[in-house]
């Protein structure tokens, strides 16, 4: 078979490259100013940012000094809205509460995931995505309707109620389901139980099966196995998930406000009310400054036990 | 405890789990086909009246328009704006890594804390609350760590000696981007911008303080909850659960499409 | 018009603090098959870069047919190549990928598809240009990103590692390809690997690099026969070093005394200075090993045979001289019988070979060189 030579000697039919034009004067400037291209690619997040979070937050804090007063708010710098939270034992004390009660729900939380996304991490492949899955898709409708679905289960007329009464284990409905601490914390644990499973799933995933080979190898029966191996290897997932949870459980404000009752109040729905009922803003902007602290504390407290955590695996 | 057992146990303890997932929105689902005036039990017979009193009802309409404007608007704006965020980080750069985090910060800071302050801002602006204006902004702002984080790792995962290559051949940034690197993330950023869709579809307190006299779905069912609580609400939460996870299979199902 | 298709003047390349490239000086001719072989880190990948226009030199420049080619992108390059992974566009079925390189230079349909069609025969794939690249094989994918880089008519053709993904067979097949297609092409190649064998199989001339810098550039037998250096000696093949003092010159060879008093004669005779210590390099397939003292030798050297070796072809031995080094011969295996053949453990042996076999290196200092020796012994042909 006769092939012919690709003739590249000069003067040859040699196909140059397009010619150059405006397009590629430009294209070339941003390749050799890389940083301006990085920039304008940058430039609309961090506007956005800017308005959604930097700019508010510095709002935040500048009102938490003002006063509000009959006449609307005043603008003379004034410690007296943190004041006002120090001195009325009932701010700490309800800051503590939810503190706790969102510490409660991931507790639970953890107790509740943690042998689940273990036993849906040993499974074989097939059905391990489609499980998985299956627990995400709860997640991906409103809070506020998985909120309300509960108050058909736990009312006087609900579901709870109907099956105790038809089993005849109580005679007239019991109350204590709904419209208290308990349906806060069952519901926000219900609420966020993605938030814990999928985050320890991935991480005990991840984990490789000879390790645990190796340890029953090395003489460790099982529990031993899970303490030494399974158990450290989950923390960066276990950490995630206690995160996420505990900031999502203690920013609570629709599930209290529609399920707490009087009992079941949390921080977020003084906040709120702050807003709407009383219109004192400036208070208002120190009880989210003191929120959005807790936070960022917990955050802050977490990255310190993750980096403890590498020093374990060392070990380990 | 033998193997098969612990792994019975197991078994049913999964079960149970999912149990405790899924009653809630059962119960929900079926009790929009409940004949009685309550949202709860007992049961009075199955009816369709309360899917066809929402069809009557203008108002939530009107809700269910401007949760669909928004939530495209979102998802425009999110995936453009994330999008153009994940390609930059392609690049090593300084103060990457602090740019990173604040990107992710939305992400943690609790929505109530976010919708006050935003409250705050457009107050002292003098900007009055509108669901393209102010709303906008905040589920924007709130979908954008999400877009972010699923286009970055769509990005990483895809192979940059394909735009090498196309670039060694002749085509410039520009024509690489078009002809190779978009057609192949395409389907990521759809399914990005799907997500982007629901999150603002289904978001709630954030709208609460930067939405003036319009409603969205959520902020209306959250005056339904607190004055007609009628079983219409079952029958709205049922469509809109069915709505919410269409949305994202079909997102994931293209996002999929591409591996 | 320059006669070198590719130069490299005095080219650098940094990375922060690290130096991939140090002073590269090196001329290309048309037509030729180059390649460029080093171990990993050495600043092959580096410099092919380069020529491509994905880096820039930090010193230095680099001249395509006679003109420098400064920071003109890699688009406007006459430059085309082939990668490690193929990098085939998989949302293009193969006509489309082949076609791409035409298509962004604006060439009428008709006379695409044409060339399209001689490339595709060009490569031995005729027809598959319906197909999606994960449709085929790994050669068959080899052989497309060939034909959409040569389509292009580049003044160079540059393959980075290109057939390290494939098997042996498949990889032995297409070198030969490769061979073939540079023949009927005569574009000039050049050409990355970390494989001796490789580059010493299909190129006309070798550029061993190592830490940025170009040891040795020369074809394979000289790179083979009269290693410049101590890190080429031991990265080609496997090699022997015997150290010693030089004592002097005989005749045209220079002589070296080892440890236990035996006197070699290597060549060149001027490699060295009297009282200087030097290696004497020797492959071991140029050893012969015998069991009566051999007469009028150049070299010869007497030892113990350690242990041995069956690898079909040949038989390696160790064997351990009487200061203690060890030396590897490889004997072909003449007879018709091997057991007959065999020299067994513990024999005493007689080592010989002509003065020209052996190579004198002066200590450049390197710290690290390839001898050959344990783990490297099997893995160095094939790497």
């Amino acid at each position: 078979m006769a092939i012919e030579h690709l003739d590249t000697r000069p003067g040859s039919e040699r196909w140059t490259a397009a010619p150059p034009g405006v397009r590629s004067d430009v294209l070339a400037l941003l390749h050799r100013v890389g940083w301006v291209k990085i920039l304008l690619f940058l430039l609309p997040a961090l506007l956005l940012l800017a308005v959604y979070l930097v700019i508010p937050v510095a709002m935040l804090v500048v009102m938490s000094f003002y006063r509000s007063t009959m006449f609307g708010i005043t603008r003379d710098f004034s410690l007296g809205n943190y004041a006002h939270f120090a001195g009325n034992p009932m701010f700490p004390y309800l800051l503590l509460k939810s503190i706790r009660m969102a510490l409660t729900v991931t507790v639970l939380s953890l107790l509740v995931s943690y042998p689940f996304a273990y036993f849906l991490a040993r499974m074989s492949g097939r059905f391990k995505t489609a499980l998985l899955i299956l627990v995400m898709v709860p997640f991906w409708t409103s809070y506020l309707i998985r909120t309300m679905a509960w108050l058909p289960i736990l009312g006087i007329k609900g579901v709870v109620n109907y099956s105790l009464l038809s089993l005849q284990l109580v005679t007239k409905p019991v109350e204590v389901f709904l419209f208290n601490e308990f349906s806060v914390i069952l519901t926000l644990v219900h609420i966020y139980l993605p938030y814990m499973v999928v985050p320890i799933f991935l991480s005990l995933d991840r984990l490789d099966v000879r390790l645990l080979e190796a340890a029953g190898d090395l003489g460790a029966n099982p529990l031993r196995a899970f303490w030494h191996v399974t158990l450290p290897l989950s923390m960066p997932g276990v950490g995630g998930g206690i995160v996420m949870v505990f900031i999502a459980g203690f920013g609570a404000y629709v599930t209290p406000k529609l399920l707490g009752g009087s009992s079941g109040i949390m921080f977020g729905n003084v906040l709120a009310d702050q807003y709407s009922g009383t219109f004192n803003w400036p208070f208002g902007a120190v009880l989210a400054l003191i929120m959005i602290t807790v936070v960022i504390l917990l955050l802050v407290v977490a990255s310190r036990f993750t980096r403890l955590d590498g020093v374990f695996r060392a070990q380990a | 405890m033998t193997g098969e057992r612990w792994r019975r146990l197991f078994r049913f303890y999964a079960l149970a789990v999912y149990v405790f997932l899924y009653v809630p929105i059962a119960m929900l689902v079926l009790l929009s086909f409940n004949d009685s005036n309550a949202i709860t039990l007992p049961w009075g017979g199955f009816t369709l009246r309360w899917y066809r009193a929402l069809t009557e009802n203008q108002s939530l309409f009107v809700s269910l328009k401007n949760s669909v404007i928004l939530g495209l608007a979102t998802a425009a704006l999110a995936t453009l704006i994330g999008s153009l965020a994940a390609f930059a980080f392609r690049y090593r750069f300084r103060g990457q890594a602090a740019l990173m985090r604040m990107i992710l910060l939305p992400l943690v800071i609790p929505g109530l804390t976010i919708g006050v302050a935003l409250l705050l801002l457009f107050h002292a602006l003098g900007v009055r609350p509108g669901l393209l204006t102010t709303t906008l902004v905040a589920h924007v702002g709130f979908a954008l760590p999400y877009v972010f984080v699923l286009v970055s790792t769509r990005l990483h995962r895809f192979d940059a000696s394909l735009e090498e290559a196309a670039m060694d051949l002749g085509a410039d940034e520009l024509t690489t981007f078009w002809q190779v690197t978009f057609p192949l993330i395409r389907p990521g950023i759809i399914g990005s911008a799907l997500f982007a869709f629901t999150l603002s579809f289904d978001e709630f307190i954030r709208t609460l303080f930067t939405i003036g006299n319009d409603n969205t779905l959520p902020i209306q069912i959250w005056s339904m909850l607190g004055s007609m609580v009628s079983p219409e609400l079952n029958a709205v939460a049922t469509l809109i659960v069915v709505a919410s996870v269409g949305v994202v299979v079909l997102g994931e199902v293209l996002r999929g499409r591409d591996r | 018009m320059s006669e070198f298709d590719l130069e490299f003047r005095n080219v650098t390349k940094d990375f922060g603090e690290v130096r991939a490239v140090d002073d590269v000086t090196l001329q290309v001719h048309r037509g030729e098959f180059i390649s460029l072989l080093g171990p990993s880190g050495c600043g092959k990948t580096t410099s092919l870069r380069m020529i491509a226009g994905f880096e820039r030199p930090t010193r230095g420049d680099i001249y395509l047919d006679g003109r420098s080619v400064g920071d003109t992108p890699p688009y406007r390059r006459n430059v085309n190549t082939v990668f490690q992974h193929y990098a085939l566009f998989p949302h293009k079925h193969v006509f489309d990928n082949i076609a791409f390189g035409l298509r962004m230079r604006r060439r009428p349909a008709a006379a695409i598809a044409e060339r399209v069609e001689r490339m595709l025969a060009l490569v031995e794939l005729p027809g598959i240009g319906g197909r999606f690249p994960h449709q085929l094989s790994g050669g068959q994918q080899q052989r497309v990103a060939l034909a959409r880089a040569l389509i292009n008519e580049p003044t160079v053709l540059l393959l980075d590692e290109p057939l390290g993904a494939l098997d042996l067979k498949v990889r032995r097949r297409m070198q030969q390809e490769l061979k073939r297609i540079h023949r009927e092409v005569g574009v000039t190649f050049v050409y990355v690997t970390h494989d001796q064998e490789e580059a010493l199989t299909m190129s006309d001339r070798i550029a061993v690099m190592n830490h940025g810098r170009v040891e040795q550039l020369d074809t394979p037998a000289a790179i083979y026969e009269r290693p410049a250096t101590r890190f080429v000696a031991g990265f080609i093949g496997l090699t022997n070093l015997l150290r010693g003092v030089v004592e002097g010159r005989e005749g045209g060879a220079l002589v070296v005394r080892t440890a236990d008093g035996a006197r070699l004669r290597a060549e060149p005779a001027d490699a060295a200075a009297p009282g200087t210590t030097v290696e004497v390099a020797v492959r071991p397939e140029k050893i012969q090993m015998g069991v009566e003292e051999p007469r009028g030798a150049d070299n010869c050297v007497e030892g113990r045979v350690a242990a041995f070796v069956y690898q079909g072809v040949v038989t390696e031995y160790q064997v351990e001289l009487r200061d203690g080094q060890k030396v590897r011969v490889i004997v072909q295996n003449l007879r018709e019988t091997w057991g007959s053949s065999v020299v067994p453990e513990g024999s005493r042996v007689y080592l010989h070979w002509s003065r020209g076999a052996g190579l004198v290196l002066a200590d450049t200092g390197m710290a690290h060189v390839e001898t050959g020796d344990e783990d490297d012994a099997v893995a160095a042909p094939r790497r």
